[in-house]
């Protein structure tokens, strides 16, 4: 519970400067988000809670799918991951599990109108 | 880097010269070997009961359960039982290539250990609880081809069947409906599975050695298997797949085994396992889970069937596995030998041409081979 708590604090203050989390900067947006639990381990379930925090006051998108992948390996996830809009720019995300060691691209696509974007980044698992 | 050296005068090297080179007819291991060592480990895991089945774990469960392993009585022509196909002396497999009951299913017979690890069950997966596993071979008109009605039936009219239910559930089989009762006999039977745990094997002493740095202990693992040790977590990459204390990362991949099966057709693997988890009523999402809250099937849930699927077996447990042939999901490799062969001379034609790019043939010299065995033999 000590570790859910943390993350939920984290999340409340995820678009403050020095929150704890990662932080991937999209246009005019940021993404902030942490695992659940912190720490990934190959094989075992996690969720992410993820904030979309605005650069310049304008609308921020809404966070459609997360996924990831193993580039070099050319698989993804064996598991779809769920997105649940809980509050305005707040998501969380639960399904995700890393079936093998190495480099995974985690990957967050967005949606404002018809546009789509993307942000990704590199998670290595030992 | 540092260098970790182990061999039959390692000891005496060890004391006299840090960090130790590596010396002729000696194996050495970096830090980076041995924490992917040390990673298999340790064994046996603590026994954590089965939140979805309210027995797990029960004495009185385990001993009902072994009696209906055991039995014919669940089988409709009582000529037949778990252990036609899951015989103690040969670890709980058959040592055939497709296992025969009623008729020859196309499938080889996997052997039951650990079975409380696992996430999946069955080669493609089709289950995900143990006790959902063991209802489907009574169910299946190739194994023992009964129906809930039949072997509830035949438990209300045996008196020591009868009995032992009452005892395990608290609950009369005459009030009980046919589904209740044949999900209450899987979830026994499952209770019994689940105390079948392998024993701590020689690779586990070693590995246990290496943790404490007993070079004596070390010294005693064979040489040749040490450096299949050495092949399986670096050149052979095999520790990808076959990963953490149970050897498994519990998931499918594609090995490149043929999947046209037998009998005819294709064998539609993982794919047809997404299929079959969906429809079935056993499954963690369902009526039958005793405890959805600490077990609410969150694989079950986000399981994605996509095409890569197809062809898709189970990469399973290595522990035991010198005992278990033959090997593949259809029995297709009689030797471990072989095992290790088909993939130093994988066929990359064959495998899935959607799949991932994981496999590759690994060349291994016949040298490599030989250690690759007598590595997997100490599992």
């Amino acid at each position: 519970m000590a570790a859910m708590a943390s993350v939920d604090d984290a999340w409340s203050q995820s678009c403050q400067k020095n929150a704890p989390g990662q932080r991937l900067v999209g246009n005019p947006f940021q993404l902030w988000f942490q695992t659940d639990p912190k720490k990934i381990r190959v094989g075992e379930f996690f969720k992410l809670h993820v904030s979309i925090c605005s650069i310049d006051g304008s609308t921020l998108p809404k966070l459609l799918k997360v996924n990831a992948g193993m580039p070099t390996h050319g698989h993804g996830m064996n598991y779809r991951p769920t997105v649940e809009n809980l509050a305005p720019g707040k998501f969380l995300a639960k399904g995700l599990m890393m079936h093998m060691a190495g480099k995974w691209l985690l990957r967050f696509e967005f949606g404002q109108g018809d546009k789509v974007t993307h942000l990704q980044t590199t998670v290595t698992l030992k | 880097m540092r260098r970790l050296l182990f061999g039959p005068i390692a000891g005496l090297l060890f004391v006299a010269t840090t960090p130790p080179a590596i010396a002729n007819g000696n194996i050495s291991f970096t830090e980076i070997e041995k924490a992917a060592i040390l990673s298999h480990g340790p064994w046996p895991p603590k026994f954590r009961p089965d939140p979805s089945n309210r027995v797990s774990g029960k004495k009185s469960a385990v001993t009902f359960g072994r009696e209906l392993f055991r039995s014919r009585f669940l089988s409709r022509s009582r000529r037949h039982s778990c252990l036609t196909c899951h015989n103690p002396d040969l670890a709980y497999a058959d040592g055939l290539t497709r296992s025969s009951a009623i008729a020859t299913v196309d499938r080889n017979a996997i052997a039951l250990a650990n079975l409380r690890l696992n996430r999946w069950y069955g080669w493609d997966g089709s289950s995900d609880n143990l006790w959902a596993q063991s209802i489907r071979p009574i169910l299946d008109p190739r194994e023992m081809n009964a129906t809930a009605g039949l072997v509830a039936e035949r438990i209300r009219s045996d008196v020591p069947f009868s009995r032992g239910y009452k005892n395990v559930f608290d609950s009369n089989p005459k009030s009980d409906d046919n589904q209740k009762i044949l999900v209450n006999l899987g979830k026994a039977l499952a209770a019994f599975q689940e105390t079948i745990v392998t024993p701590p094997s020689r690779f586990d002493e070693f590995r246990s050695a290496l943790e404490n740095n007993n070079l004596k202990k070390i010294g005693r693992y064979p040489l040749a298997a040490k450096r299949g040790l050495k092949t399986f977590i670096g050149k052979g990459k095999c520790n990808l797949c076959h990963l953490g204390p149970n050897f498994t990362n519990g998931e499918f991949d594609d090995a490149g085994v043929r999947y046209f099966k037998a009998s005819g057709g294709v064998d539609k693997g993982r794919y047809g396992g997404i299929q079959n988890l969906k429809k079935s009523p056993y499954t963690l999402l369902g009526k039958f889970n005793d405890n959805p809250k600490n077990a609410p099937g969150i694989a079950t849930q986000h399981v994605a069937r996509s095409h890569q699927s197809w062809g898709q077996f189970r990469v399973p447990s290595l522990r035991n596995i010198s005992k278990t042939a033959p090997f593949m999901h259809d029995g297709s490799v009689p030797t471990l030998r072989d095992v290790v062969r088909h993939y130093s001379e994988l066929n990359e034609e064959r495998l899935h041409l959607d799949g991932s790019g994981l496999l590759r043939r690994l060349n291994l010299s016949e040298r490599e081979i030989s250690d690759l065995v007598a590595f997997l033999k100490t599992l």
